[in-house]
């Protein structure tokens, strides 16, 4: 008996492992608030549609995958350096390319100037129009780059939390922010009948992601993990599901 | 003193120097102090406020780390080098990077204060943000610790101005204080003390408080007072002292007597006037110098020997003869006397000239030890002679003569011819003896026409050769007296009558021999005048047989009076072997004389020379004679006696090898006895010589072996043929044992040494059948023949030779 038990254990020990096996059983992803694709309740919890997405799609693959929150500039730095995996809801831009891996699309969001019902956006056509208002955004998104580049004064705050607070208080007439999320959140807040969202012509459809440090080990290997765990809850309806969910 | 050096050396100008000293640096080590703690304190305050600064930025600090807000990161380092302690600030993110940062100039440093190495506080900020754990961001100071020792240094400057003023202030207060208190009171008070033995001693006192100043015044007064009266007795002693010490050097200086004040050790130290005047040299030049030095003849060591018998009590007196500095010398009696002064000891000499005194003794002396007429000895000057001869003669067991003269007729000359003349005559007769005789006798004049004379050591131990000297010496004085004198236009004939007494000290005094040379003296008056008498019979006959003796010889060799006697030696076989050449002298007066009576003469007088030549020629004349006809086989040699002074002249080998050449004779055929006295004297010539004549084959004998030292010693170096046992131990061959023994013991010495044997005297058979038991081979002696002439020896020479001739 003791031979026989030897001889399993060298077996054990130097047989090669299966793929899935050697990868991590747990991940966290970092994210901010941004409803509805990621939702952070008072109470800390992470929810929302591209998070249920995500941690479906891995799930798919045996992987449990966390989130946690963190700001949005210390999120994209942890992933220049490598420290931390990844993010949800990220949209491409070559500035990123160096850093980080793109999943398969996993939703899309359009950029509208959110305003008062009082407010008149009639002159607001493209983004440029915007030079006429009060503009805020949150700081570190793309949408305070865009802003920037196009030379469009701004203010910037920390979260949109409070940019719709400072919408809702007059201190600033445009939002310049996700429609989607921006609306969410607004009735979340109790905000819900306040605001109102005026298209740009000229600001295209963002495609969302989810992104993977390029330091991070095996980012190669995660990123593949969720692209096929991906199309396996899209062709098991575990995908149509959720979406169906935060449509209503 | 000038007024400046009286400040500078004033007690208040140095206790304010202490003062300033001790505040400067007491000044510097307490600012030293204080800044040292206070650059402690500053550092902790530093340290609690830039925590407190720290701390209150860590919040937002820490918020805009973890935000990664450059803005707000920015703002905190903005805020933060509007501290003056910090003049660089930074906000670094947990990933390493610089979010922000801030500074300016820090302050500026000067030459008192160095720039401290950078000092820089790290504030972490922790960032948790993922499950891996917590990072940590930093906010980091830099400090301007310039800011802190600039103001450290002010603060140390403040203290230096207020420290150095407030120490010249002190220093002043002090000087004044001391000055007014201590150094004005002390220059009062020795300005007091200086007037103290011009003033009496009722001078107000300078200082009157009731401190130490005060009781130092006090003290002085009271003790200045007591020394006053002090001072006065003693100033009064010392006028007393100077006053005895003029006198003494007074009394010194004029002393009649020359006085050297010496160490023990004779090292004069002080003379007085009379020294430098006596001894000529200047007092510099006595003093220093050895007492010793200036003396005629006595050693250091006798002059130590003096001066350390001299005593505290007593004056030792002792006498010397002192030279000057032109080499004058006088005789001077020195009385030493020991002086202690100051636990040393000195010794006084007091040196008195006695040259007058030593003339005056001499004087005395002459008059009393001397005859004023001819200058010689008086008679109890003689007489102390005489008493110390006898005294000499004691203990050296020799003889001394007095012969006592006493001028015949003299009273005639005397009376005929006046005082004057027979005075000149005792002169004359004074100068002739005292020219006549030897020096080592005492010739005196005992009044009127009476002289002694002394011989104090004569004859050598030989009672007969001390008469006989006597003898000759009266002679001597009859015939040199007896030339005539011429005095005043007068020709005196004088002859004098001499009374002698040999003596030796053991019997007689100075009186008692005086008495007998006078006894002997009126002895030669009654026998009819110029002539001597001895005191003692025998000894007139003595001396005089001797004198004849000695006279005789002189005549004997020219006279033909002396004669060769041969005593024949023979063999066991009674064969003739040898003769011994005897000497007879036929006097024309006394018959004939045997040898031992005027060989000794001979000898003592050196005739022996003389006769021991004649000797050696007439038998060797006479040997050649008997070598060319009538030698019998048998016979060796001829032996001839030779004095040891006849043996030591220069010319002695030389005299007999010119013999042998002139006779042509063998050596051999010649025997020369000698004595073990001559060998003893003069071992080293004596073998030379023999060892030159026994090459030449002539032999040696020692005669009369056994009688005298003996030495072996000899018997080993010297050339010896034969022994000559003496006499005497043969003819007491038959009565003493002893005498047998010694026989016995010469004959088994001389056998081993291969030496001959010859006893001589024998005269009995029986003692020519005990010598020949006792091996001996050689006879000599009145049994076979007694010495014989020329012609009864030819006779018993040619009664021999029927045996063999001798060859040629």
């Amino acid at each position: 008996m003791p031979a026989l038990a030897l001889v399993v254990l060298t077996i054990l020990l130097f047989f090669p492992q299966p793929l899935r096996a050697a990868t991590p059983a747990q991940l966290l992803f970092y994210a901010v608030d941004y409803p509805p694709f990621i939702i952070v309740s008072p109470d800390g919890s992470i929810t929302g549609k591209d998070i249920e997405t995500i941690q479906a799609a891995y799930a798919a693959m045996d992987i449990q995958v966390d989130f946690a929150t963190a700001p949005w500039k210390r999120i994209l730095k942890g992933m220049q350096h490598g420290s931390i995996v990844g993010t949800s809801t990220c949209s491409r831009r070559p500035e990123r390319e160096p850093y980080m891996l793109f999943s398969e699309k996993i939703s899309e969001v359009r950029q509208a100037a959110l305003s008062l019902y009082s407010t008149n956006t009639d002159a607001i056509k493209e983004l440029r129009h915007l030079n006429q208002f009060s503009v805020v955004t949150v700081e570190g998104w793309s949408l305070d780059t865009q802003l920037t580049n196009l030379r469009i004064a701004h203010a910037r705050v920390p979260s949109p939390d409070d940019a719709i607070r400072q919408l809702v208080n007059n201190r600033v007439q445009i939002f310049y922010s996700g429609q989607q999320s921006t609306l969410f959140r607004a009735n979340q807040m109790g905000y819900g009948g306040l605001l109102k969202s005026t298209p740009l012509e000229d600001v295209p459809i963002i495609d969302y992601f989810l992104c993977i440090s390029k330091h991070y080990p095996d980012a190669e290997k995660l990123l593949r993990l969720f692209n096929q765990g991906l199309k396996e809850i899209e062709q098991n309806g575990v995908l149509a599901a959720i979406l169906e969910k935060y449509h209503q | 003193m000038t007024r400046h050096s009286t400040i500078k050396h004033s007690i208040a100008f140095r206790q304010a120097r202490i003062v300033l000293l001790v505040s400067v640096l007491l000044g510097l080590l307490s600012t030293l102090t204080l800044a040292f703690l206070d650059l402690q304190q500053e550092r902790l305050v530093a340290n609690e406020e830039l925590d407190r600064t720290l701390t209150l930025h860590h919040s937002s600090a820490t918020s805009a780390v973890y935000n990664l807000n450059t803005e707000l990161a920015s703002s905190i380092t903005e805020t933060l080098i509007q501290h003056p302690m910090i003049y660089e600030a930074s906000v670094v993110d947990d990933f390493g990077d610089v979010l922000a940062s801030s500074s300016r100039p820090p302050a500026e440093t000067s030459w008192y204060i160095s720039k401290e190495e950078e000092r820089v506080i790290h504030h972490p900020l922790p960032v948790s943000f993922n499950p891996d754990g917590t990072h940590s961001g930093t906010l980091k100071i830099k400090i301007d610790t310039s800011f802190q020792a600039k103001s450290l240094a002010t603060r140390i400057e403040r203290s230096l101005m207020v420290g150095s003023a407030y120490t010249f202030i002190l220093v002043i207060v002090f000087l004044l204080l001391f000055h007014h208190y201590l150094s004005q009171p002390i220059l009062n008070i020795t300005d007091w003390v200086r007037t103290l033995d011009e003033s009496a001693s009722s001078t107000q006192l300078p200082y009157s408080a009731k401190d130490e100043l005060g009781f130092l015044v006090s003290s002085i007064s009271s003790l200045w007072n007591e020394r006053s009266e002090a001072t006065d007795q003693l100033k009064l002693s010392l006028q007393e002292l100077a006053r005895s010490e003029r006198f003494s050097r007074s009394l010194m200086e004029h002393a009649g007597d020359a006085l050297f004040l010496c160490k023990p050790d004779g090292r004069i130290l002080q003379a007085n006037h009379k020294a430098t005047e006596s001894l000529k040299y200047p007092l510099d030049q006595l003093t220093g110098r050895y007492l010793s030095d200036f003396s005629q003849s006595m050693p250091h060591t006798e002059l130590l020997e003096h001066l350390s018998q001299s005593s505290r009590d007593t004056t030792y007196t002792y006498e010397d003869t002192q030279q000057d500095l032109h080499r004058h010398a006088f005789p001077i009696e020195a009385n030493c006397i020991r002086i202690s002064m100051d636990g040393e000891d000195y010794i006084l000499i007091i040196a008195r000239d006695i040259t007058q005194r030593k003339e005056s003794e001499k004087k005395i002396f002459e008059l009393a030890y001397f005859d004023p007429l001819t200058q010689l000895p008086n008679r109890r000057l003689f007489l102390d002679r005489l008493k110390a001869s006898i005294n000499l003669l004691q203990q050296h067991e020799r003889y001394g003569a007095l012969l006592y003269l006493d001028l015949d007729r003299f009273k005639t000359i005397n009376d005929s011819l006046g005082h004057g003349v027979g005075d000149e005559l005792l002169r004359s007769i004074g100068r002739r003896l005292t020219n006549e005789l030897p020096e080592s006798t005492t010739i005196a004049r005992f009044g009127g026409d009476e002289f002694a004379v002394l011989l104090p050591e004569i004859g050598e131990g030989v009672i007969e050769l001390a008469a006989e000297y006597a003898a000759q010496l009266a002679q001597t004085i009859i015939d040199t007296l007896s030339v005539p004198y011429d005095i005043s236009e007068h020709r005196l004939y004088c002859t004098v009558s001499i009374g002698i007494t040999v003596f030796n000290g053991k019997k007689r005094n100075s009186l008692e021999v005086l008495r007998c040379a006078d006894t002997a003296l009126y002895r030669a008056k009654a026998a009819g005048r110029n002539i001597y008498q001895f005191y003692e019979p025998q000894m007139q006959t003595t001396a005089q047989m001797r004198l004849s003796i000695e006279k005789g010889l002189h005549q004997a060799v020219e006279n033909g009076e002396l004669e060769l006697y041969y005593q024949p030696q023979f063999n066991r076989s009674r064969q003739i072997t040898s003769a011994e050449v005897l000497i007879r002298w036929h006097h024309p007066e006394r018959g004939m004389i045997p040898p031992l009576e005027f060989i000794p003469i001979a000898e003592e007088s050196g005739q022996i020379l003389q006769i021991g030549q004649w000797v050696l020629e007439q038998t060797f004349q006479q040997l050649a004679q008997w070598h060319h006809s009538t030698l019998p086989n048998s016979f060796r040699q001829l032996a001839i006696n030779i004095s040891p002074i006849q043996f030591m002249q220069i010319d002695f080998v030389e005299q007999i090898l010119t013999l042998l050449k002139q006779y042509q004779l063998p050596g051999n055929l010649i025997e020369l006895e000698i004595t073990e006295t001559l060998l003893l004297n003069n071992i080293e010539v004596a073998s030379n010589k023999m060892q030159q004549l026994r090459k030449h084959g002539v032999r040696f004998a020692i005669d009369d072996f056994g009688t005298g030292y003996s030495s072996l010693r000899y018997l080993k170096y010297l050339p010896l043929d034969i022994l000559k046992i003496d006499r005497s131990f043969v003819s007491s061959l038959s009565s003493t044992a002893e005498d047998k023994a010694i026989i016995e013991a010469i004959i088994a010495m001389a056998r081993h040494l291969k030496l001959a044997v010859v006893a001589e005297g024998v005269e009995l058979e029986s003692e020519l059948n005990q010598l020949i038991e006792m091996g001996c081979d050689l006879f000599q002696g009145y049994y076979f023949s007694k010495p014989i002439n020329q012609h009864q020896f030819t006779q018993l020479l040619t009664s021999h030779s029927h045996a063999t001739k001798l060859p040629v």
